[in-house]
């Protein structure tokens, strides 16, 4: 063994972790987003691709974004805007809505255990 | 020449020709034993011609390295009935990650003497750019599916193991090697 | 690893996931009724008979929303018509439950909770979804107008089937409770449909029942500053969370934030939490409770909790701090990284 085979080693051995961290372990976090239209399914979109959607609703268009595994609204032509001050949603289950324009996201639980939230309480 | 519409052609091939086909033949050999062979843990499998890949690389050079992978991967194929199916650009893309990685670790070695990889280095370069190549190719061809990627961890990890195992074979073939033709 | 393996690895992988999500016997239904957001969690049945159960508790959710709406025509508006004229009426008998809760917890409270205050909720505009207000708040002679009336549910007199009111100030809204009432009444719909294990979600206003097959229901607690879930709290049996917060519904004036809770004392939104979260049995009594403590602040809170019965309280105020008592402590469980300072109480 030289120097160098354990420097490469020692690089994919941290780098492990720093993997499971990024990708987690198959099924354990919320991966997916279904984006819906009044009760109507809009698009289903996977958090770990960073994108901008644009989701036409009642009053405009909402805009939604995903980055780094969470997705919120962007902005929005609602007069209340209380869709896009709740922020980043990640975790299955958690759940943001447009009310007056009628766009709403939930996040979709991957493997066993589901969703991480049932509901939630705001 | 004559006007007979025979046509003679006649090969002539090098002393470096034969040493890639024996080669090759020998990785086949491998290739074909392993994947007949239980596997230790579901889906996954050593790798065990890896090591033909190493010391074809530390003895002979990258140009041989890929001469005799090329004709592994070919010629395993054909003789597994897999030729351009799925499993086929599966080993292609392993095999071209591979050796795309190893090509700098190799100029690394001979720059950087002391410092560089060896043997056991380029296998687990080797072993990752494969499973990456792989990995690769099924998402983007076979399932572009965003939950393929919870597996890439456990999959390299599991690749690590393999090797710093076939590092280890392929370490002990090169330094028998070395004492025989010394 | 060789590649086929690889593939079939994934594949079943994949499928793994698939099957487990699908083999599950629960139903989840959201959607839109009556300008809110109502979602419906129903395991252990199955899917037909979820899905007409939601359809009944939709239905039945339209009733109570046409009765309980004070500011278009229909029951509620009529009475507070009649209230404003010095005489009794036969009411609604559709209210008269709601409206006997809502005294018992107005009372409770000390006034905090007041639904009799839908003279100020109109001046503030606060009554209107569809355009929502934008300011100038009202002016101050205004809201001291009304204050000086002093509307309060003791004001109304209930004989058997029929109302008098004797203050003709008194104007009913019911929206601090009457989400918290209905996911009651829905819940009991759904137990009288033979379901045993169901969340009902109207507009945040969360009431559990039984399981999710056996683990308790995992409900997360929204982030009154900042983003996302603050933090999560396990319930099974017939629990009920309700929280009231300042981010629910306001608007900015001249940076200012004004929201829709207002505290009956001052006629102006409540300042002294960002929200109130409340636990109990019933979604109508942390409902109003929430909107109380809501009211009463970070200061007051633990006294009025106290007064109203209520045994699990959580306040945020603007700084982010969490006030609550050690049985809620124990129960919650932060979803943020660093957890936010916590100030604890006496135990309720």
């Amino acid at each position: 063994m030289t120097r160098g085979d354990y420097i490469v080693l020692t690089v994919c051995v941290l780098a492990l972790p720093a993997l499971f961290v990024r990708y987690g372990l198959p099924g354990s976090i919320g991966t997916q987003a279904r984006i819906s239209v009044g009760n109507s399914v809009f698009a289903q979109v996977p958090l770990n691709r960073a994108r901008v959607v644009r989701v036409p609703g009642a009053l405009g268009i909402s805009e939604i974004e995903i980055r780094d595994g969470q997705i919120r609204f962007n902005s929005s032509p609602c007069p209340g805007q209380q869709c896009v001050h709740s922020g980043w949603a990640k975790r299955g289950g958690e759940f943001i809505a447009c009310v007056p324009n009628r766009v709403s996201i939930s996040v979709l639980g991957q493997g066993a255990g589901g969703d991480y939230y049932d509901s939630i309480n705001f | 020449m004559n006007s007979t519409p025979t046509t003679h052609v006649s090969l002539t091939t090098t002393r470096a020709d034969h040493r890639v086909a024996w080669l090759a033949a020998l990785a086949i050999t491998i290739h074909i034993m392993e994947s007949a062979l239980p596997s230790p843990l579901p889906g996954v499998k050593p790798g065990l011609a890896n090591v033909v890949t190493i010391v074809v690389l530390w003895r002979y050079g990258w140009a041989a390295a890929a001469w005799v992978t090329g004709l592994r991967v070919l010629a395993g194929s054909l003789l597994l009935g897999t030729f351009l199916s799925p499993t086929f650009v599966l080993s292609l893309c392993g095999a071209v990650g591979a050796l795309l990685a190893l090509a700098p670790a190799l100029w690394m070695t001979r720059a950087l003497p002391g410092w560089a990889p060896g043997p056991m280095g380029w296998s687990v370069v080797a072993a990752w750019a494969h499973m990456v190549g792989q990995f690769w190719v099924a998402y983007a061809l076979f399932i572009p599916h965003e939950g393929l990627f919870h597996l890439l961890p456990i999959l390299l990890a599991v690749s690590l193991v393999f090797g710093v195992a076939s590092g280890a074979v392929a370490d002990v073939v090169i330094k028998r090697l070395e004492a025989a033709t010394a | 690893m060789r590649p086929i393996t690889l593939v079939f690895l994934c594949v079943a992988l994949l499928d793994l996931c698939a099957c487990s999500r699908t083999s599950e016997t629960l139903y989840k239904e959201s959607g839109y009724a009556m300008g809110s957001l109502v979602e419906f969690t129903i395991y252990g049945i199955d899917e037909p008979r979820a899905k007409a159960a939601v359809a009944a508790a939709q239905k039945d959710l339209g009733f109570l929303h046409g009765n309980f709406d004070p500011w278009h025509p229909g029951s509620l508006a009529r009475m507070n018509s009649l209230f404003a004229l010095d005489g009794r009426f036969t009411a609604a008998t559709s209210v008269l439950p709601l409206l006997a809760r809502s005294t018992e917890l107005s009372q409770r409270s000390g006034g905090l909770f007041n639904p009799a205050i839908g003279k100020l909720i109109h001046l503030w505009g606060f009554q209107n979804d569809d355009p929502p207000p934008k300011g100038p708040p009202p002016a101050s002679e205004q809201l001291a107008a009304v204050l000086a009336q002093q509307p309060r549910m003791s004001d109304l007199h209930v004989y058997g089937v029929e109302i008098q009111s004797s203050n003709p100030a008194v104007v009913l809204d019911f929206g601090g409770i009457a989400q918290g009432y209905a996911a009651d009444v829905l819940i009991e719909g759904f137990k009288l449909a033979g379901i045993h294990n169901a969340i009902v979600n109207i507009s945040g206003d969360v009431r559990v029942m039984g399981s999710h097959g056996g683990q308790p229901w995992r409900i997360g607690i929204h982030n009154p500053r900042g983003t996302g879930v603050l933090a999560s709290i396990e319930m099974k049996g017939d629990e009920s969370i309700v929280t009231s917060g300042d981010y629910e519904r306001f608007y900015m004036y001249e940076g200012k934030r004004y929201h829709h809770i207002l505290d009956p004392r001052s006629g102006l939104p409540s300042q002294r939490a960002a929200s109130a979260t409340v636990i109990d049995a019933e979604a109508v009594v942390a409902d109003a409770a929430a909107t109380a403590l809501m009211v009463a602040g970070v200061k007051d809170w633990h006294a009025v909790a106290k007064a109203m019965g209520i045994k699990s309280a959580m306040l945020v105020d603007d700084a982010g701090r969490v006030y609550m008592d050690p049985a809620t402590a124990r129960r919650i469980h932060f979803e943020v990284d660093p957890p936010p300072p916590v100030v604890l109480s006496e135990p309720l």
